[in-house]
């Protein structure tokens, strides 16, 4: 998985943590996410960073900018590994 | 969604205002404490039934205690739960067995039983309307160490100040304490879940943990007011205490509902983000 898959398996896991199989199937609505959730397995397509910022906008929907800090908080880690010019906007 | 679309919402409604009638139409002659009074005393808890049982369906497809949110559920709808036992063991004492409550009683362990959901509910309710986030600045960790002490102390001194403890019953010195500071240790998680994510808390779910905050509110002013009357021997069935427990029920059931429409309404809707995007 590329870093950018893993930071996407991330944010779900984190979502699902708080409101359960609904965060996966918020996360299906992104159509650049190819998504294997049995396998807790992600793979992103076209341009990853809009993909991540549309995945942050699904959570936003259902608790603001809560669910952008808690998307941030489990990004964290990851996010640091990227070169600044490829972080997605929502995350930074 | 609109009151007469929402089902669900319609009959507790429903339900709310006929108990509410109910409630109006014997206060001129509420001191014969007469079988209107009995039945209402015995009936009006079935809303809080009705509200838990809605609570654990809702909780359930939140992903039940796996998760944050169905934890809290699940908690508001033990604490419903709890509180219609207590009302239904009481009554028994009262109109069946005819006897002067006991205290302690098997009422207790459901009333505190009730008060125990209602703390861990708003502990689960801080978590997930994300307090943590606030709590970096310095003015809101003050904020969630001062409202708690505030109360807690305040609780301290209305109840329990010059009380007489008797210690050869340590079951009833435990309750004694255990009720005031366990009503307001949930007050308190309610007050800092609502001034610490405020100005965070948004979309869909905002309405909904709102109205979980608000019935916190309003259980607390129901239970403390019946605790005041009690110590002081004031106490009647059917007073306005009944009403701020009715109502308590009422905004408790609803905000189980927003919860249960808010799922339902997740389900069925289309990917906007993706068609947003495409369209653009």
């Amino acid at each position: 998985m590329t870093l950018f898959d893993q930071i996407v398996v991330k944010i779900i896991q984190q979502q699902e943590d708080i409101i359960g199989p609904i965060a996966v199937e918020q996360a299906e609505h992104v159509k650049e996410l190819k998504i294997d959730w049995s396998h807790h397995q992600v793979e992103v397509s076209g341009n990853a960073p809009a993909a991540l910022d549309k995945l942050v906008e699904q959570y936003k929907i259902l608790f603001g900018q809560i669910a952008v800090e808690t998307c941030k908080e489990a990004a964290s880690n990851l996010l640091s590994q990227l070169p600044a010019e490829e972080q997605p906007k929502s995350l930074r | 969604m609109s009151l007469t679309k929402n089902k669900l919402q319609l009959f507790v409604t429903l339900v709310f205002i006929g108990f509410v009638g109910w409630w109006i139409s014997f206060q001129h002659v509420l001191s014969k404490q007469g079988l209107s009074v009995q039945w209402f005393e015995g009936v009006y808890g079935l809303l809080a039934l009705t509200g838990s049982i809605i609570g654990f369906i809702t909780a359930r497809k939140w992903g039940g205690y796996k998760t944050i949110l169905g934890r809290a559920l699940l908690f508001f709808s033990f604490g419903l739960l709890a509180q219609e036992a207590g009302q239904l063991i009481l009554n028994y004492y009262i109109y069946v067995s005819k006897i002067q409550i006991p205290y302690p009683s098997l009422g207790d362990i459901a009333y505190f039983g009730s008060t125990l959901s209602y703390l861990t509910g708003a502990y689960f309710l801080t978590k997930a309307v994300g307090v943590r986030f606030s709590l970096k600045a310095v003015k809101y960790r003050v904020i969630a160490l001062l409202v708690p002490v505030v109360l807690i102390a305040a609780s301290y001194w209305i109840f329990l100040h010059n009380h007489q403890y008797d210690w050869h019953k340590p079951v009833t010195v435990f309750l004694d304490t255990a009720y005031p500071v366990g009503d307001a240790g949930y007050i308190s998680l309610a007050i800092v879940a609502f001034l610490l994510s405020r100005k965070m808390l948004g979309g869909i779910m905002k309405l909904g943990l709102l109205i979980l905050i608000a019935a916190l509110i309003l259980q607390y002013i129901a239970d403390f007011t019946f605790l005041y009357q009690s110590n002081r021997g004031t106490y009647m069935a059917g007073n306005y205490d009944d009403l701020f427990y009715l109502i308590s029920y009422f905004v408790t059931t609803s905000a189980i509902i927003k919860f249960y429409t808010t799922y339902k309404h997740l389900k069925m809707r289309a990917a906007p983000v993706a068609e947003e995007s495409d369209q653009s």
